[in-house]
């Protein structure tokens, strides 16, 4: 077959422009660690890759609400066990409180120790977060959700639940509201009792002189009454402690997932998007080598010429 | 004698043409286009003697060019499709690079919106996580502003692409017009007959130039001149006359650069569809298929981001105890009438429901009686005979006026979608992360009776009384009755644990077992500043399938997006390759029948001056035999 000299110049010059681009393309998977530079080069890939990201963000974000729920629900668990030990100390208070040889005096002054309590339990209801948040408002949870006047301590928060999103179908409860932790409490005859009322009517039962036996009578009766309250408050804070520590739990569980998911997620992304090195490295020098046999056989091709023969 | 000397000559000729013919090969053997070009010799016609016939030398016949029609074709209309694909691919690369670039496509910027949703639910009445909010959705509408941008750059950068192929055109259409005329002089019989090999070989390189800016095909006249007509069968050449393309905004959708040709002193449109092949080809191919689908879809989704997130806003409350207003606005359908209508209709269109839209634009057509839409992206057609219709989440009316027989419109449902988003809260107060209402348990109830939150219905905008207090008071543990401003206070409702009880726009579950005289109640949510509820609904929007009639996620129809053109890109990266293969094994062919081979010259350059030689000495013996019939003589 006729060639024409320039075709000869052209096919060369074209195959070395050829492998000089594919030599690149590689040098530049290598560089950037990439084996997807632009979308064409594998658009499944390129699409999959770009889901898994979304996924990955996605997976970020629950797993970061996971962790701020545990924090929060660690602080309403610490709140409670403080509530708890103060809830115990009311009790022993009670139980020394019902001896017969103690003096109205002595009463007296466990009255106002018992008030000092209250003053506790009033500051344990309206913990905050740190934030300014308070734990146990509800929805309104920019104000403290109790306030005091006298012995009479009010709720002027609301039932709401907070939550968090943990996983795509999973809200979490971070607390529990007000009225349910400190008011909803069961008392004997099927209404609820309230632990600040429970300690209010403790104090005005200690503070009232006893002289008569039927006053004596009276405040036994009263110590009883309050006794029993206190053990339901006991149960009831036990109970949403339970329920704060089951949460705990299933974000411990979700969070352990959570990572996994994020690892897997990484290693997708990574076989999708990331160059093979060892075999980019392999191209590069097969690359390089196929180019350098096209520049130096262009070289001996396009130095033959009959014309080099020919003397004028 | 001079029968030898006649010879000679004839033979010195030749040899010296043909040497002037290798010399001119050699000259152009680098001139693009050039045929390499032989001298056809023949013997000259014989002296009759008794002997017989005495040959009487050579002459040269012609000179030719080695010029192959069919293989000139195949090149033209192989390089024709190649830089067709080439421009193709060019631009759809950067549409590609730019949508799935994993630092500053759509992708990262949507993430980060939904980022701060889930912070602001997670602390709903902390100002940073509001701030923070409100600065991803800055950067998300800046984010679609900068892509719609890039893409109309794109369009630019395709209509300045066909102004500039139009006029090269012109100016090669100018030429081979020209060029026709010379040859047709240059080849007439009255001036020889003899093939201008030199022109000829210009004309063909200017018509493959013209075929790598648009497809011309070529018709022969008997006088040599080449005919030049589009696929249309739109003449751009013929004969010495060249019919001038120009440039101007379609008539039918102004946005765009169309092309006109003259005839006869009047501008007439070509048919996008007609200009097929090369430079031109290639970006009418891009603008009409994919830039037009990209822009619709990126467009869609800035529309459905807008859509849904402002519907679930506007059910939520603000931090000031205000209902949400709208948190985004967007691009609304454009219609164009069409500038030739004769009636004065204004057409107007609107959105019913974002999750229904498609990517495509659509052309309404009046014929009098009926109307006909028809979607452009697939042709799918419906008639109706009055306006307004919905179709394809799209309602379509007549604003005003009415319009004549044969009036068009364009309608361009999400094209501006990503140019016109925007965020319309600037207050970080009005984010409306809380529900409006709440829920309560009164204290004192004897039963085991629990109520949900509750939740707003939708859609927007929210019942006048959704933020009335309303009390649900148990009569029995199977019936209750319901009392508040709005909802006619009904009494004796059956009880069933965890249905429905919607009353004002709002709905609750009761569960458990409630007794007589358990109340419940539902409130307007004062003070609701930690609460998260709407924050987390509008967060949910990310996982669901809100687009393209519940098919896709918001990131879903972005991740299709960027895989539709990623494939389209790759084809067309194949395609392009392939085409450009051939294309030059096209032009191989040619240029093994055309070209110029240096070393088939250098021996030809031997063969004539050998041939010159022999010549020569033929000359010098024929001298030699006169002289020695003058010898006899003396």
């Amino acid at each position: 077959m006729r060639i024409s000299t320039a075709n000869i110049f052209d096919i060369g010059s074209a195959a070395i422009t050829r492998n000089q681009a594919e030599l690149l393309t590689t040098q530049q998977r290598l560089a950037s660690g990439r084996r997807i530079l632009s979308p064409a080069d594998d658009p499944i890939a390129a699409s999959e890759a770009l889901r898994a990201r979304q996924a990955s963000a996605l997976n970020d974000q629950y797993s970061g609400n996971q962790k701020a729920a545990q924090a929060t629900l660690q602080q309403v668990d610490s709140t409670l066990s403080e509530l708890t030990s103060l809830l115990q100390d009311v009790r022993v208070l009670v139980v020394s409180a019902g001896n017969a040889t103690l003096q109205n005096s002595d009463r007296q002054s466990m009255a106002q120790e018992l008030s000092g309590r209250l003053e506790q339990l009033v500051s344990l209801a309206n913990s905050n977060n740190g934030t300014g948040s308070y734990l146990f408002g509800g929805y309104s949870d920019t104000t403290p959700p109790f306030t005091r006047s006298g012995f009479t301590v009010t709720y002027n928060g609301d039932q709401g639940a907070r939550k968090l999103q943990v996983t795509d179908s999973r809200a979490v409860a971070v607390s529990d509201n007000g009225a349910e932790v400190f008011e909803r409490i069961p008392s004997g005859n099927g209404t609820s009792q309230s632990v600040f009322a429970t300690i209010e009517g403790l104090i005005e039962a200690l503070e009232v002189p006893v002289a008569s036996g039927t006053e004596r009578a009276a405040l036994e009766n009263e110590l009883a009454g309050g006794m029993a309250n206190i053990d339901n408050a006991l149960d009831h804070v036990l109970s949403i402690r339970t329920g704060v520590g089951a949460r705990m739990r299933e974000l411990d569980g979700l969070q352990d997932e959570a990572s996994n998911r994020a690892i897997e997620l990484k290693q997708v992304l990574s076989q999708l998007e990331d160059v093979d090195y060892a075999q980019a490295a392999s191209k590069l020098s097969q690359q390089q080598l196929v180019l350098q046999a096209a520049q130096q056989s262009f070289l001996r091709v396009s130095s033959l010429s009959l014309f080099n023969y020919l003397n004028g | 004698m001079s029968g030898l000397i006649n010879t000679g000559i004839s033979a010195l000729n030749a040899a010296q043409y043909g040497v002037l013919t290798t010399g001119h090969n050699i000259a152009n053997a680098n001139t693009p286009g050039f045929s390499r070009e032989i001298t056809e010799q023949k013997t000259n016609t014989a002296l009759f003697t008794g002997a017989g016939y005495i040959g009487q030398g050579v002459a040269v016949s012609t000179v030719r060019r080695i010029y192959d029609d069919f293989l000139a074709q195949q090149t033209r209309q192989a390089q024709s499709e190649s830089s067709s694909l080439s421009t193709y691919q060019l631009m759809l690369d950067r549409v590609d690079n730019m949508l799935a670039d994993p630092a500053a496509g759509l992708s990262p910027a949507l993430n980060a919106f939904f980022s701060g949703l889930q912070a602001v639910a997670a602390s709903p009445s902390d100002a940073s996580a509001r701030q923070s909010l409100l600065s991803n959705a800055q950067a998300l509408a800046g984010q679609f502003e900068s892509l719609e941008g890039q893409l109309t750059d794109l369009r630019s950068a395709a209509n300045r692409g066909i102004e500039s192929s139009t006029s090269l055109v012109n100016a090669l259409t100018r030429q081979i017009a020209a060029l026709n005329d010379r040859i047709a002089t240059a080849s007439a019989v009255s001036a020889g007959g003899q093939a201008p090999n030199d022109l000829l070989d210009q004309r063909d390189t200017l018509v493959a130039d013209l075929n790598k800016e648009v497809r011309a095909d070529i018709v022969k006249a008997s006088d040599g001149s080449y005919s030049l007509f589009l696929a249309s069968g739109q003449a751009l050449v013929l004969g010495n006359n060249a019919y001038a393309l120009s440039s101007a905004p379609d008539i039918e959708d102004q946005a765009d650069t169309q092309v006109m040709i003259t005839v006869g002193g009047v501008k007439q449109r070509v048919r996008p569809e007609d200009l097929t092949g090369g430079d031109l080809g290639g970006y009418i191919a891009f603008r009409q298929e994919d830039l037009t689908e990209t822009q619709n879809a990126l467009g869609r989704i800035a529309i459905a981001v807008a859509g849904s997130i402002n519907e679930q806003h506007r059910l939520g409350q603000d931090l000031s105890g205000a209902l949400g207003g709208d948190f985004f606005s967007c691009g609304s359908p454009t219609v164009q009438s069409i500038s030739d209508n004769a009636g004065n209709g204004i057409v107007t269109a609107s959105v019913t429901s974002y999750g229904a839209l498609t990517t495509s634009d659509y052309r309404l057509f009046y014929d009098g009686t009926n109307y006909t839409l028809t979607r452009l992206a697939d042709g799918q057609t419906r008639t109706f005979g009055s306006l307004p219709q919905t179709v394809d989440g799209l309602e379509i009316s007549l604003s005003s006026g009415s319009p004549s027989a044969g009036d068009r419109f364009l309608i361009k449902p999400t094209r501006t979608g990503a140019r016109d988003f925007a965020v319309v809260i600037s207050d970080l107060r009005s984010i409306a992360a809380a529900a409006p209402i709440r829920t309560a348990i009164a204290l004192n109830n004897g039963g085991t009776g629990t109520i949900s939150a509750g939740s707003v219905d939708t859609p927007p905008p929210p019942d006048a009384n959704l933020r009335q207090a309303v009390t649900i008071t148990f009569t029995s543990s199977t019936t209750f009755n319901v009392s508040g401003t709005g909802t006619n206070n009904p009494t004796g409702v059956a009880y069933t644990a965890g249905a429905d009880i919607s009353y004002n726009g709002w709905t609750v579950q009761v569960a458990g077992n409630p007794q007589a005289g358990d109340t419940f109640s539902i409130s307007s949510n004062i003070n609701g500043a930690g609460d998260n509820r709407n924050a987390r609904l509008l967060a949910g929007l990310q996982t669901q399938n809100l687009v393209a009639n519940g098919s896709a996620t918001l990131q879903g129809a972005y991740a299709q997006l960027a895989s539709q053109v990623g494939s389209k890109g790759r084809e067309l990266q194949l395609a392009s390759q392939a085409q450009a293969n051939l294309a030059a094994a096209a032009e191989k062919s040619q240029s093994a029948v055309s070209g110029v081979n240096l070393d088939e010259e250098a021996s030809n350059l031997i063969r004539y001056q050998q041939a010159y030689q022999a010549a020569g000495k033929m000359i010098g013996i024929a001298g030699t035999l006169f002289d020695t019939i003058l010898n006899l003589r003396s």
